[in-house]
């Protein structure tokens, strides 16, 4: 079951499974953030292009107005994701 | 042979069962990564681009010479060459990046081999992923 939602200090707590069902749910919740903004994945197990499509989707709307838009805590697999995708070069993850 | 409705809501019933039989066979976390990134992928674009398409999406699974497989049938679908797809830039400057078109990309990315047939307006996409483990035995053929 993915989740979304707010945690402490303008971070963005992601977990379960981000698959493309999950794109109507997040979008609405990343359209919300205006300013920048950190997601923590330490509970996320998987994600797939459409998780991705999202978060890059945000971090263009919200780095293009000034912001930052981080990621943090990617397991081992999903590092590996963003490696391949190259989105390693796009995200600042801590 | 599992079938699936042409619906996004069906992905967690399709990882589902993907992982169980990944896991079922021995493979790795990441290759449970693997099959389910790749299930996934190739399932929302049989969804996204052939959205008239009637019948369901037949999956069939399969595990044989130390790899798994796993074969997507779609029925009274116009062809399509994954090979004329746009390529994805990975390495790409952030502004010159686009949304889009990484799903086949990472498809290929984690897979070993990803085979497509055409025949008579029905399109099988076959994928393979060796497993670490070596020479699996399915244990129910």
């Amino acid at each position: 079951m993915f989740e979304i939602r707010w945690g402490d200090d303008r971070t963005i707590e992601v977990s379960g499974r981000f698959t493309a069902s999950e794109m109507d749910q997040a979008m609405a919740f990343f359209e919300t953030v205006v300013d920048s903004a950190t997601v923590d994945f330490v509970n996320l197990d998987y994600i797939s292009s459409a998780g991705l499509g999202a978060l890059f989707a945000t971090h263009r709307r919200l780095t293009t107005a000034g912001h930052t838009f981080r990621v943090r805590n990617l397991n081992r697999t999903l590092r590996e994701l963003f490696r391949i995708s190259g989105f390693d070069r796009i995200f600042d993850i801590e | 042979m599992s079938r699936f409705a042409r619906s996004m809501g069906e992905i967690e019933r399709l990882l589902s069962a993907v992982t169980a039989f990944c896991r079922a066979h021995g493979a790795t976390a990441d290759e449970v990564f693997a099959c389910e990134l790749a299930a996934e992928e190739l399932f929302t674009n049989f969804v996204k681009y052939n959205q008239g398409g009637i019948e369901h999406i037949g999956l069939d699974l399969g595990v044989a010479a130390g790899a798994l497989t796993m074969t997507f049938t779609d029925h009274d679908v116009e062809p399509f060459d994954p090979s004329e797809a746009p390529a994805v830039d990975v390495t790409a400057p952030v502004s010159q990046r686009r949304p889009g078109g990484l799903g086949l990309y990472l498809v290929r990315a984690y897979v070993d081999e990803l085979k497509y047939e055409y025949t008579d307006r029905t399109l099988m996409v076959t994928v393979t992923k060796k497993l670490e483990a070596g020479d699996v035995r399915d244990p129910v053929g």
